[in-house]
């Protein structure tokens, strides 16, 4: 089992009022799964990722990481988890825009403490890997969607971590850029990384082999195919 | 592949960012605004320059004043009318108004104070005249005795000064000043020609050196005398007891200058009968007094300056502050996304710190280079050689990087305890 959500619950508070964005969900991952989680907007989809993702924390339940649970662990634990365990891929790429395709790589691995030389020989690599060898040196407003979207993925996959989190990665691409990066997760999972997607797109998670809808904070279907 | 979560992972190994790599980014991030980097440290650059070259002309000026006032006599007792003796202040005599001091104190003081006084000086002085073949000037003449060359350091650089006997004879030679024999004379060699002071005439005999000075401060344009000669021949003294404007008296001992001072006070006080010492128609100066009293007033100026300077520096650190915060709200994203991928709460702070560090920094290091220049610069235009402090340089880099740290702190730490989902959510 590589995680797992007891019970979680997810109340946010704004202004007089409290919003709950989930109410009480359950969800076993296993390593080596790909799945997608698909919903409306404001179902709480995205909550459920930054949860997944240790940068938010439940107001209620517990989720287990590695079957450990992660409700006692420190800021400073949680980023380690973030550094080692954890990718992410967002819809907008979030790339640092002064900072080159492969020093955007190079980032995870410096909070990781990999010495510089090692960093960059491993950063060039994962850019061949996701075929932007040639791009190396570019900024990110040199290069296109679907490149940068590339340059994220590499970036995730920096420390090689067994947990990808993308939110909708294909979101800001065209459909057959789109398709490309779908292609590369798929790649990517029959290696044996575990790859969760969030997406509202039907075409994306049709590439997955187990659905999980989302709707007004709670799961309300858990498909599996194949 | 799973090594465990937490506490249990490997978290003691090297982990995070080194120094030099927190630097690199932080040069990174101002070159990437270069202008705005540039103004915000531009008051820490101010004020750091500000203390160095406050400091360096301050200390410059003290030890000017200092080496002027020492050149002027070692151990030196000046007695010169009440309340208007201020003291050695400039030049080699500078009592203005009438001569008050009768000249029998003078052989009174040598008389009861032979072992502790080893030199005394009176003078008496007026403007005449001075002419030389067609050219002529006015300047200060001075009657004194012959220890003057010794008790105020006026010893001639060509010829010699008078002697006991020039004065016992009322001999008329003089003494001239080194802007004098500049001026008057021209080219010439002034040793051994007539000069006329209030159309009597003098022979020189000796020229004194250049006492490095222009203006009123200068003994360059004075001439020396012998007392009993100026008396008679220019002070044109009629009936009575003859006057002095001063008596230059030299201690034989620097450490009990206070005491002389004190002796010769209530010795003087005698001689005249008085014992109210605010019916004293006299005053004795003590040099160490006049030194004391030029270093306090200079030191005053300098904290005072320093505190003008420090507040700059302040105020420099909350332009730090202010374009801090504005650079932590506009790199909320980007703080998400590291924090994303790994950055702990001290990578960001230690990132956002080494930021107003370096500003502050460089501030700093550009305030020094630019205090040395400023120093220069303002030492030429007064006429005071600077004198570079490397403590006083040191503290105010010090403080600069202390305001950086201080002012660079709290930004850093609000940008440390971002909530990276609201930080990812930042528009």
């Amino acid at each position: 089992m590589l995680l797992e959500l007891r019970g979680v619950k997810k109340v946010y508070q704004n202004g007089g009022g409290a919003f709950p964005a989930l109410k009480g969900v359950d969800l076993r991952v296993e390593e080596g799964e790909m799945l997608a989680i698909m919903g409306p907007s404001g179902s709480g989809k995205s909550t459920l990722l930054h949860l997944l993702g240790l940068l938010d924390r439940p107001t209620e339940g517990e989720y287990l990481l590695m079957g450990k649970p992660t409700s006692s662990l420190s800021e400073e634990e949680r980023a380690y988890l973030r550094n080692r365990f954890i990718g992410f891929v967002f819809q907008a790429f979030f790339l640092l825009p002064r900072l080159s395709a492969v020093e955007n790589v190079e980032v995870p691995l410096a909070y990781a403490g990999v010495p510089p030389q090692e960093r960059r020989r491993r950063a060039l690599a994962l850019l061949e890997r996701v075929g932007l060898l040639d791009k190396a040196k570019s900024l990110p407003n040199q290069l296109s969607g679907g490149q940068r979207q590339r340059v994220a993925i590499a970036r995730a996959l920096a420390l090689n971590p067994p947990l990808l989190l993308a939110d909708e990665p294909t979101g800001a691409l065209d459909t057959r850029t789109g398709e490309e990066i779908m292609a590369l997760f798929q790649e990517l999972n029959r290696e044996g990384t575990t790859v969760i997607i969030v997406t509202h797109e039907p075409m994306v998670a049709e590439k997955t082999r187990r659905i999980v809808r989302v709707r007004d904070g709670e799961i309300v279907a858990d498909e599996r195919r194949g | 592949m799973v090594a465990g979560l937490g506490k249990e992972a490997n978290l003691r190994g090297k982990v995070g960012l080194s120094l030099v790599e927190v630097v690199r980014i932080a040069l990174r991030a101002m070159a990437a605004n270069p202008l705005r980097s540039a103004l915000t440290a531009l008051g820490v650059v101010i004020g750091v320059a500000a203390v160095v070259a406050l400091t360096m002309v301050g200390q410059g000026t003290t030890q000017r004043i200092t080496s002027l006032l020492e050149g002027l006599g070692t151990n030196l007792l000046t007695v010169g009318p009440a309340q208007g003796g201020r003291g050695p202040g400039g030049g080699l005599v500078r009592f203005g108004g009438p001569a008050t001091l009768p000249l029998s104190d003078a052989y009174a003081i040598q008389e009861a104070f032979p072992g502790e006084v080893v030199g005394i000086a009176p003078v008496a002085q007026g403007n005449f005249q001075l002419k030389y073949g067609a050219s002529n000037l006015r300047a200060t003449v001075v009657g004194t005795w012959p220890d003057f060359a010794r008790v105020r350091n006026a010893e001639p650089e060509r010829g010699s000064f008078f002697t006991q006997e020039d004065v016992d004879l009322r001999r008329r030679v003089a003494v001239i000043g080194y802007g004098i024999a500049q001026d008057l004379f021209g080219g010439e060699d002034p040793l051994g020609q007539r000069l006329r002071i209030g159309g009597i005439p003098f022979t020189v005999v000796g020229v004194l050196p250049d006492k490095g000075d222009q203006g009123f401060a200068s003994g360059n344009y004075q001439v020396f005398v012998p007392l009993s000669t100026y008396l008679q021949r220019l002070a044109r003294l009629e009936a009575g007891e003859p006057k002095v404007n001063a008596i230059y008296v030299q201690g034989a001992d620097r450490n009990r200058l206070k005491e002389l001072q004190e002796r010769l006070t209530q010795f003087l006080a005698e001689r005249r009968g008085l014992v109210d010492p605010s019916t004293y128609d006299f005053s004795i100066t003590n040099q160490q007094d006049a030194l004391q009293s030029v270093n306090q007033t200079t030191l005053v100026l300098t904290l005072f300056l320093g505190g003008v300077a420090a507040i700059s520096l302040l105020v420099g650190g909350i332009g730090i502050m202010n374009i801090m915060l504005v650079s932590v709200t506009e790199r909320t994203r980007e703080i998400g996304v590291r924090k994303a991928l790994g950055a702990r709460p001290k990578d960001i702070l230690a990132q956002f710190l080494a930021e107003s560090v370096v500003l502050s920094v460089g501030g700093g290091v550009l305030g020094v280079g630019l205090g040395l220049l400023m120093a220069r610069f303002v030492g030429q235009a007064i006429g005071v050689s600077p004198v570079f402090s490397p403590l006083s340089a040191g503290i105010a880099f010090l403080f600069a990087v202390f305001v950086g740290v201080f002012f660079g702190l709290y930004p850093a730490w609000r940008a440390a305890r971002l909530d990276p989902v609201e930080a990812l959510r930042y528009e």
